[in-house]
């Protein structure tokens, strides 16, 4: 989809212009009839006011004098998708496998803005990524929090020194390096974990597959404090009960059509125990909500796999002043689709990330 | 009825009291307002036989458990109104087996080795275990209820062990334990370590290559190991081979005898090496595996070293083909009639190959019946310092127990119900799920 005309009081990717010349301070008004809510359910529509980049109010009954209007019949205004764990415009590699504790590596120096992978997910409803370090390391780097389309139309960098990425499965002893056992590793990451360096906003992104990974990971972070998100655990059935209470939140996916019902269970099962879920896909908003929609199949409350596509993400990620929920005063990170995010016969009709338009409304 | 569970209270509360002799002097029931809540949690278990695990032992017999611990054991007594009485008819009752020397339940792929380096007393095997482990439900079905996690042979001197449960909920699986520290002489570090090679090919010594490569290597590793601790101690040197500071505490703690030190050998020589080693440093240790024991029985008496026994092989095994494969038969006789402190273990073995069949086979080869009991309950939990916790039927002590469809250890009797404080880990006829809904 391209941006069209009409929404050219919204910042437009064409060209280089200087940002403070797109920065209207006219704004801009969405008539939509439903949006979703912080809680996840969906809500009653309205005007929603964008000034500047940023949500000015949602729900009035009509538009602000001089602006700019854009009405969509049938739209469901919901937060732009966040995503944990992308690998989204990296230049190479994300892991520096010569040692196996890297607290120090930054995937924001592995960032590269105008990759095209952006724009794809910015048009796929994507508007907050994290690029993550990969699974080599068992202390794998910083996040770096992305943002998908800036005002020049190029992926930007939202927070660098971002959450840790952890890796507590096989994947981090290739047996090629010391430690070479979870029992040499465990006294390295407790001392690591105790010290302030490896304090960050949001939580602690852990990858996990077996049950007892995920007990001695709980472990260790409860013992230090620090909050832990669980990443694609493979089978974590057997310890579920262990998470309540000690894990922030757990993500999942990406589900398709030939994913096992065991697997596309497992949110409905944490949102029993009362475990908030988040959904990855590698930054792809279709796949993100087809993970969703396939988690509802197996059981998932609706609301809860609304959050699950973007306030739980936000959360972890440290980035919920910003973005997850639409709400006064934050970023208009905004997606308006043509019924419920989680039917996937719903159209996007527009994407704004930042205020600034990425997709377009069917032609009126 | 006569108020039974009053009886409970007064042997609980003077463990040192025989339970038999309290139920028999239990005539005058103290207003206990705790008396309701007793009656309706306490559990009964009656039995063909009851075996306490010291060598007493009850025909017909009951255990009364109660808060995850046993209140009594005794001969048949009269019931309370309302006990919850588990019938378990021609069976037979032991204490839940302890395996002091067990080496399953670690992490399979994360390993539990650690090949950084040779000398690893600082790390804790807690950290290797996986409790979701398939391991610990063989366990349970040999009748295993406690093991301790033995250090791994692949290390000269290896990690801290640690002692759980085989069953029950994760967060009530670990019992603590003082810590033990195990050195194993004899070619198994060179052996047993992943990627092993002689350093002189591979330039240096790092985690692919590490010394050392022979029988003489394993003991200098030791010694030099307990040099550099003391150097370190007593004058802060660090260690030239790269021990680690923590590695160096850890060796201090077992010169203090803080910790107790566990040495692992198999063959008659490796026997003298590790006396020759521990009179070095002024060490006392216990033997584990301890496969030519008979051969060295001699040493044993006149030094009065414990003696962790086993395992007997039922098939060849392939760590095993290098030397040593099998000890003498009767091994477990001799150190019984020979006074030497022991207890049997299965080691990584479960199955036809687990502690039962260890027993069986001891009691095969001429080991009296209710001293075979004790190698596998009593006497493995006080050679942990678990004497206080498990290994017998007794006031105070876990509820973890066993019934057998059998009598224990013969090839044809097996565990049927296993309870792990008093709940059930294993009921393969049901009994919990038709009597105690």
């Amino acid at each position: 989809m391209l941006a069209i005309p009409l929404l050219a009081a919204f910042a437009i990717a064409s060209g280089p212009p200087p940002a403070a010349s797109l920065r209207q301070p006219a704004p801009v008004a969405l008539r939509v009839d439903g949006v979703v809510q912080p809680d996840g359910s969906l809500g009653a529509g309205g005007w929603i006011v964008v000034r500047n980049g940023r949500i000015e109010s949602l729900g009035g009954a009509a538009p602000p004098a001089g602006a700019a209007t854009f009405e969509f019949p049938g739209g469901i205004a919901c937060a732009g998708m966040v995503d944990v764990a992308t690998s989204l415009g990296a230049a190479g590699q994300l892991a520096e496998p010569a040692r196996a504790f890297t607290p120090d590596v930054a995937a924001a120096d592995a960032f590269e803005p105008d990759h095209s992978s952006f724009l794809a997910a910015a048009r796929s409803g994507v508007t907050t990524v994290a690029l993550t370090p990969s699974g080599d390391n068992i202390v794998g780097g910083r996040l770096a929090l992305l943002r998908t389309r800036d005002d020049h139309g190029r992926g930007a960098v939202l927070v660098g020194p971002g959450p840790l990425r952890f890796t507590w499965s096989d994947e981090a002893f290739p047996g090629d390096r010391v430690p070479t056992s979870r029992m040499g590793a465990l006294p390295r990451l407790r001392e690591l974990l105790a010290q302030d360096a490896t304090k960050t906003a949001g939580a602690s992104l852990v990858a996990v597959q077996t049950p007892d990974q995920i007990r001695t990971a709980l472990d260790a972070f409860s013992a230090a404090g620090r909050s832990i998100a669980l990443l694609q655990p493979i089978h974590p059935e057997d310890a579920l009960d262990l998470l309540p209470g000690r894990a922030q939140a757990v993500v999942l996916g990406a589900y398709d059509l030939d994913t096992p019902e065991r697997e596309t269970r497992l949110p409905k099962l944490l949102a029993e125990r009362a475990v908030p879920v988040a959904f990855t896909a590698n930054g792809d908003g279709a796949a993100l909500r087809l993970t969703a929609a396939l988690a509802v199949r197996s059981g998932l409350d609706p609301k809860a796999a609304r959050l699950a596509l973007t306030a739980v993400p936000a959360r972890l990620l440290g980035a919920d002043g910003d973005a997850g929920t639409l709400e006064a005063g934050k970023r208009a990170d905004l997606v308006v689709y043509g019924g419920d995010p989680l039917d996937l016969a719903a159209k996007i009709h527009l994407v704004l990330v930042g205020g600034a338009a990425v997709a377009k409304k069917e032609t009126p | 009825m006569i108020l039974a569970p009053m009886i409970l209270v007064q042997s609980f509360l003077a463990p040192g009291a025989l339970a038999l002799a309290a139920v028999h002097a239990a005539d005058s029931v103290p207003a206990d307002p705790s008396a309701q809540k007793l009656r309706a949690d306490a559990l009964v278990l009656q039995a063909a036989e009851v075996h306490v695990g010291d060598g007493t032992v009850f025909k017909p017999g009951l255990v009364i458990l109660l808060d995850g611990k046993v209140v009594a054991a005794g001969q048949s007594l009269p019931l309370p109104a309302g006990a919850n009485v588990i019938d378990c008819g021609n069976a037979v009752i032991t204490p839940g087996l302890v395996d002091a020397a067990c080496q399953l339940g670690t992490s399979a792929l994360f390993g539990s080795a650690e090949q950084g380096s040779e000398v690893i007393p600082q790390l804790d095997m807690w950290d290797a275990l996986d409790l979701y482990s398939k391991d610990f439900e063989r366990l349970v079905a040999d009748g295993v209820t406690t093991v301790f996690i033995t250090g791994e042979a692949s290390s000269v001197i290896s990690a801290k062990g640690t002692a759980v449960k085989t069953g029950g909920p994760i967060g009530e699986r670990r019992v603590a334990v003082k810590p033990i520290v195990k050195a194993t002489l004899g070619p198994e570090s060179s052996q047993r370590g992943a990627g092993n090679r002689s350093p002189s090919r591979f330039g240096g010594v790092n985690y692919t290559a590490r010394r050392p490569t022979t029988r003489m290597g394993s003991a200098w590793v030791f010694r030099k190991a307990f040099h550099d601790a003391i150097a370190f101690r007593d004058a802060g040197k660090p260690s030239n081979d790269g021990l680690e500071p923590d590695a160096m505490r850890a060796l201090a703690d077992v010169l203090a005898g803080k910790t107790a030190l566990r040495m692992q050998v198999r063959e008659a020589l490796d026997f003298y090496t590790s006396v020759k080693l521990a009179d070095e440093f002024g060490l006392s240790f216990t033997y584990e595996y301890a496969t030519e024991a008979a051969q060295c029985i001699d040493l044993l008496v006149a030094r009065k070293l414990p003696v962790i026994f086993g395992p007997v092989r039922t098939t060849d095994s392939t760590f095993e083909q290098f030397e040593a494969a099998q000890p003498a038969l009767d091994t477990a006789r001799l150190l019984a009639e020979k006074g030497v402190p022991f207890c049997l273990t299965a080691s990584d073995a479960s199955g036809e190959g687990g502690l039962p069949r260890q027993a069986g086979v001891a009691i095969r080869n001429g080991l009296d019946r209710a001293r075979a009991l004790r190698a596998v309950t009593s006497d493995p939990a006080a050679m942990v310092g678990l004497e206080g916790r498990v290994g017998r039927l007794a006031p105070g002590l876990d509820a973890d127990l066993v019934v057998w469809n059998g009598m224990p250890f013969d090839d044809t009797a097996k565990p049927v119900l296993v309870l792990i404080h008093g709940r059930p880990v294993l009921d393969l006829q049901g009994k919990f799920r038709k009597e105690n809904s």
